[in-house]
């Protein structure tokens, strides 16, 4: 039973009838997290990925930060810099903060002020930091993570988040990231779920813009058991958000996305682009919603959504949505499903190309769209990652290592 | 400032079928429980199934809740405040022919431009023309019996054809799909009943015109219409109604049923009044069409036009169960002043091979707000199921709104699913490029507008066709955004 006093969503709310919702409402989300101990530590510091070029690295543990691991942050303070430019504080949650919404998309948001201990918030000084900034999230037990990331007026950052899992133990993560962009701001966030299959994920990200602030966003769903964004978005004068998902769902996996991006203001504009591949029998399902206010003068929206079944009994559920309220706009969206293209598949095969090979390279074109977005440190990790699920479509680096033959 | 000047006169044109025929009628005083619903029944001397039929849904109605989902705004309804059956007087129990069809009535038909007389001699369309609750005639019955084809009211054939009613009635549509189809269970009180024997090929396009006339009434038609094996009927329906202050509801219920490789083609020309410029009176029009393609390579083709009613909320579907079976929806649905149309439709494939398209084209204008809400839903059986979608919207003026909400949902790997839209106002380069070319502004406006809705007013029968063109154009020349 869920021990909370708020109501969580069901099938019959309308923006979560795809998601896999039993097993999180089943859950007692008031469970105290597990605690931080010499062993755990040695597990976590093996399953850190490694450092990109550059960047400096926050860990949180089942929704808190971890000093021994992190950057810029000593043991026995709760405030650190991870770079001049670059503020942290871990704000204690002593109790509930901030009012619970009627919005049911936000009740599991409501939920983590409810039962988060501690806040970590971001702050980027004008002057920018030209370093990455890697936020690795270690799920274990039942946790409720909550980051706030400031970046004021003309700040610029490139932020890479990755959510992992303390081996096949089961966990359940309910995170709610809260981004402000001030005016003209630049905000580059790459984000890697990559779970293990015991791990439950629900995160409800909302994302405040100013006036000609800019924010590129990736977002790659490698693994969890189940895993249901969603997200809040608004626009002001002239700002932009280029909005890239992929998602890669086996087993029985499902990955639900749901995206709500309001235009108010003239000028906003926003790209969309999500593909998906469903294999074996898992589901996916991408809910855009774009919104144009009778404000939203000159709003410009694009949204291409695609997914590809590769199993009988896989499932896609795509809902590109528009609400627009006045006439001074430009707005489209396109939506596919299919399966792997035969005549391609075909021209790969007549080449020589083995079956296995020829498909994954053309899963692998299909999610470049996506792919190609990242920063090419994590890129790389990722392809790595993608090895396993789509073997062939790139060269391993044992086949990139030269041999000794051509080494001499 | 001049293009606003004209967009008001032009609006301010009205609607056109807008008057009241003072002619006497039978009605049932508002309200509804059993005995009203047992009162139609024996009106219509219905056999006892049928009546039973409709006290179940009305017990089912009983318990069920206005939906609440659309994107609509709807004042709230007294059920209880409604007559749910008005005819025009008999003097005998019906008309023979036309002759002794009340000459005032066949005026009405006249005015809306479906003169029956002339329909019948020049046109070669059957037509059944049904008032308030009842039809008042229906031409052509003799040619089409020759041919096997049973074209009449839905009451005579509830009493000539017991059978078949029994057999189809609420096998496309039950009594409980949704609230106002179960109302409609529970009180329809007339529409068209169609059966195309096997194989015949109907020797004509038949048609229905449906009148609201009488004031504090609904109209609750059901018309129910199966195409047997190899069988092909093309069906066209028009509807109007008064100008009145207050909301009045419609509520009908259409099932197609189309056995293997039978073909249905259903045209709409849908001009219910839509209320004034600020949104006073109007039709609600609440309608549930749905198409079973039950045999193997059959087709079904909803066509529809959609430019009156207060509020419109209608989603014609195709439940696609043969193999190799085809849906079709093409629609150009209007928005103006305060209208608001949430419509679109739902194609569920079922059956191997099975294929839809799907084209709706959506006009925005004054404070109109349209809205497309669509389903494509591919079922795990549905082997190589294909659908094709486009849905557009055109935006004329900053007060109204366009609305696009698709749902896919694919359970089966081999599908190919295509969704694409666009929302755009009319673009200044085409209307400039007519006017430098001395074309009013009125007639470009119009010529663009219906280049946005060629698509759609082909696959409509040819006097729909002009007639649809016409409504396009009496409601929104000139308005330019």
């Amino acid at each position: 039973m869920t021990q909370t006093s708020l109501a969580l969503p069901t099938g019959r709310d309308e923006n979560w009838r795809y998601a896999a919702l039993r097993p999180v409402t089943q859950l007692n989300w008031g469970e105290p997290s597990p605690e931080w101990t010499t062993d755990v530590e040695a597990q976590v510091t093996a399953l850190l990925p490694p450092r990109l070029a550059g960047s400096r690295r926050l860990v949180l543990f089942a929704g808190r930060v971890v000093p021994a691991l992190s950057d810029g942050i000593t043991i026995g303070s709760s405030r650190g810099k991870l770079a001049d430019a670059l503020t942290l504080e871990c704000l204690e949650n002593e109790a509930p903060s901030g009012p619970s919404t009627l919005d049911i998309d936000q009740r599991f948001a409501d939920l983590n002020r409810q039962h988060a201990t501690q806040t970590l918030r971001l702050t980027l000084s004008t002057q920018g930091d030209a370093h990455p900034i890697e936020i690795i999230h270690i799920a274990s037990g039942v946790s409720h993570p909550a980051i706030e990331l400031v970046l004021p007026a003309e700040a610029s950052a490139q932020i890479i988040e990755r959510q992992l899992s303390r081996g096949e133990i089961a966990s359940a993560t309910n995170l709610r990231l809260d981004i402000h962009l001030g005016s003209r701001a630049k905000l580059h966030l790459a984000r890697l779920l990559q779970c293990g299959t015991q791990a439950q994920h629900i995160e409800t990200l909302n994302i405040g813009l100013a006036d000609g602030a800019e924010l590129d966003y990736t977002q790659i769903s490698l693994s969890a058991a189940n895993a249901r964004s969603t997200a809040l978005i608004e626009h002001a004068n002239e700002s932009q958000v280029n909005w890239q998902a992929s998602a890669l769902a086996a087993g029985r996996q499902v990955f639900d996305h749901y995206i709500l991006t309001r235009h108010a203001q003239r000028g906003a504009r926003t790209q969309q682009t999500f593909r998906g591949i469903a294999s074996e029998q898992s589901r996916l399902a991408f809910n855009g919603h774009m919104q144009v206010t009778k404000s939203g003068l000159q709003s410009d929206l694009q949204q291409s959504l695609k997914c590809l079944l590769d199993g009988t009994r896989a499932e896609a559920n795509v809902r590109p949505q528009l609400e627009i309220y006045t006439d001074v706009v430009s707005a489209s969206h396109g939506a596919t499903v299919g399966k792997l293209d035969r005549d391609m598949l075909f021209y790969l095969l007549s080449r020589g190309i083995d079956p296995m090979t020829a498909e994954s390279l053309l899963k692998w074109a299909f999610i470049s769209d996506v792919l190609t977005k990242l920063p090419m440190g994590l890129r790389e990790q990722i392809e790595l990652a993608l090895l396993d699920r789509l073997p062939g479509a790139i060269a391993s680096p044992a086949a990139n290592a030269p041999t000794h033959e051509s080494q001499r | 400032m001049t293009q606003n000047a004209e967009l008001q006169d032009l609006v301010g044109k009205g609607y056109q079928h807008g008057f009241v025929t003072d002619i006497e009628s039978e009605s049932l005083p508002p309200g509804l429980n059993e005995d009203v619903v047992r009162h139609i029944s024996r009106i219509k001397r219905e056999p006892e199934f049928l009546t039973e039929w409709r006290l179940q849904a009305l017990r089912h109605w009983f318990t069920l809740k206005e939906p609440q989902w659309a994107h609509v705004k709807v004042a709230p309804i007294d059920y209880q405040a409604i007559s749910y059956y008005s005819a025009p007087k008999a003097k005998t129990d019906g008309p023979k022919s036309l002759d002794e069809v009340d000459p005032k009535l066949l005026e009405t038909y006249e005015k809306l431009g479906v003169p029956l007389h002339e329909r019948a001699r020049l046109a070669g369309v059957a037509v059944d023309a049904v008032f308030d609750s009842v039809s008042v005639a229906t031409t052509f019955k003799d040619k089409l019996e020759k041919a096997g084809v049973i074209f009449c009211s839905f009451s005579e054939a509830a009493q000539k054809h017991p059978a078949l009613i029994e057999q189809y009635l609420g096998s496309v549509v039950p009594h409980t799909d949704n609230y106002y189809a179960c109302l409609n269970s529970a009180v329809f009180s007339d529409g068209s009943f169609v059966y195309i024997p096997k194989g015949v090929r109907c020797p004509m396009e038949l048609s229905t015109y449906f009148r609201i006339n009488a004031a504090n009434t609904g109209q609750f038609e059901r018309t129910l219409i199966i195409a047997d094996e190899g069988s092909h009927v093309s069906y066209l329906e028009g509807c109007t109604a008064p100008m009145r202050d207050e909301n009045q509801l419609h509520a009908a219920v259409v099932e197609l049923v189309a056995l293997e490789r039978a073909e249905i083609k259903y045209s709409t020309v849908q001009n219910w009044y839509p209320g004034d410029e600020n949104g006073v009176g109007g039709i609600y029009n609440f309608v549930t069409k749905r198409g079973e393609c039950r045999g193997a390579r059959s087709k079904i083709s909803w066509t529809q036009v959609e430019t009156g009613s207060a509020i419109t909320w209608k989603y014609p579907s195709c439940v696609l169960k043969g193999d190799d079976s085809i849906g079709e929806f093409y629609s150009v649905a209007l928005a103006n002043h305060c209208q608001q149309a949430d419509t679109g439709t739902k194609m569920i494939h079922i059956g191997r091979n099975t294929r839809s398209t799907i084209v709706s084209k959506g006009i925005s204008a004054g404070r109109g707000q349209n809205t497309y809400r669509g389903l494509v839903k591919i079922l795990a059986g549905a082997e190589g199921a294909r659908n094709f979608t486009q849905c557009d919207s055109l935006l004329m003026g900053g007060d109204c709104g366009a609305h696009t909400f698709p749902y896919v949902e694919v359970k089966n790997p081999s599908a190919t699913i295509e969704h694409e839209a666009s929302t755009s106002r009319i673009s200044e380069d085409q209307l400039f490029y007519c006017l430098q070319r001395g074309i009013s502004e009125e007639d470009a406006v119009n010529m663009i507008v219906n280049g946005f809705c060629k698509t759609v007013f082909k696959e409509l029968p040819m006097e729909f066709a002009v007639e649809a063109q016409n409504l396009l154009a009496v409601s929104l020349e000139g308005a330019v955004g």
